[in-house]
């Protein structure tokens, strides 16, 4: 999937419905599709805020490719790449919070020196806060299953005779 | 948007270009991204809601006469007008696309939903679009 846009605030949400879309297609785990979501809306608003300074207008571009294990995704603009900018706006939080969700992240430019952000994202359901695959369950655990792992290790007193 | 020339003005006017495998991906994705365009242009309910039937209509029939098994989309909103164009076709597949779009008892579906229906040849003749317009109130 290919998608581009103008760079413009609004249209950092149609790139997200856009991707909600392309995960619920393939059934992508909601847990993954939530970070890719969040990971290119971070770097989608990073075109718009960085990208074009000075009223200027361009592209935004957010190319997505599925494989078996992995969802590639990249994020493009024409502007004028990825430099360090001591009157940001923002808090300089996206780039590490892209880092964390992704599996791994990639800075630079494309071979018509487009700047571009490659994020690589694992299907597989093995993650730290994944209560599903920690508890094997379908449709993740029940109530029962998170009781007893809270449950003290020793043995509650015998009521029998 | 094309190659970041021409900027739409205000909000409610906006573009987009769409690239995608032609198949059971093309139509929801499609479907998102015009109804938020839509939204942003404080479309009526029932009219996006038309346009939802529009999409769902092409991306059901275009996996057969797309190159390449990619569907090409310009998607524009602007003077009261939704535009789709269909690209990377030749003028033959355009047309036998639209003809596929023909229900019995109902008839096209395809020029029923859409406000203007034409393709549009490129002037060498090796390609065309096919132009899908809708009004909206």
């Amino acid at each position: 999937m290919q998608l581009t846009l103008p760079a413009r605030p609004e249209n950092i949400a149609i790139v997200r419905h856009a991707l909600g879309a392309f995960g619920e297609a393939f059934a992508m785990d909601s847990q993954i599709l939530s970070d890719v979501r969040l990971a290119v809306t971070e770097a989608c608003t990073n075109v718009v805020v960085h990208a074009y300074p000075d009223g200027s207008q361009g592209p935004m571009e957010v190319f997505a490719n599925l494989t078996d294990k992995e969802l590639h995704v990249i994020v493009r603009d024409e502007g004028k790449g990825i430099t360090p900018r001591p009157d940001s706006p923002g808090l300089g939080l996206g780039l590490p919070l892209i880092a964390s969700l992704a599996e791994s992240v990639n800075l630079g430019r494309d071979e018509h020196e487009r700047t571009e952000v490659q994020m690589t994202f694992s299907l597989s359901n093995e993650h730290p806060y994944d209560l599903q695959a920690k508890f094997g369950a379908a449709n993740g655990p029940d109530q029962d299953q998170l009781l007893a792992e809270d449950k003290p290790r020793h043995s509650a007193p015998s009521t029998e005779p | 948007m094309t190659d970041g020339g021409e900027a739409p003005e205000t909000a409610a006017e906006n573009s987009a270009e769409l690239r995608i495998s032609a198949g059971p991906l093309s139509a929801p994705v499609l479907c998102r991204v015009v109804s938020m365009m839509l939204a942003r242009a404080d479309c009526p309910l029932d009219r996006l809601d038309d346009a939802m039937l529009l999409c769902d209509a092409l991306c059901a029939h275009a996996p057969a006469h797309v190159r390449d098994e990619h569907l090409a989309l310009k998607v524009s909103v602007r003077e009261g007008r939704l535009e789709l164009r269909v690209g990377e076709m030749t003028a033959i597949s355009a047309e036998c696309l639209v003809q596929d779009a023909v229900l019995p008892e109902i008839g096209n579906v395809l020029e029923h939903m859409s406000d203007e229906l034409r393709v549009d040849p490129s002037p060498d003749g090796e390609s065309a679009e096919l132009l899908l317009a809708m009004n909206l109130p």
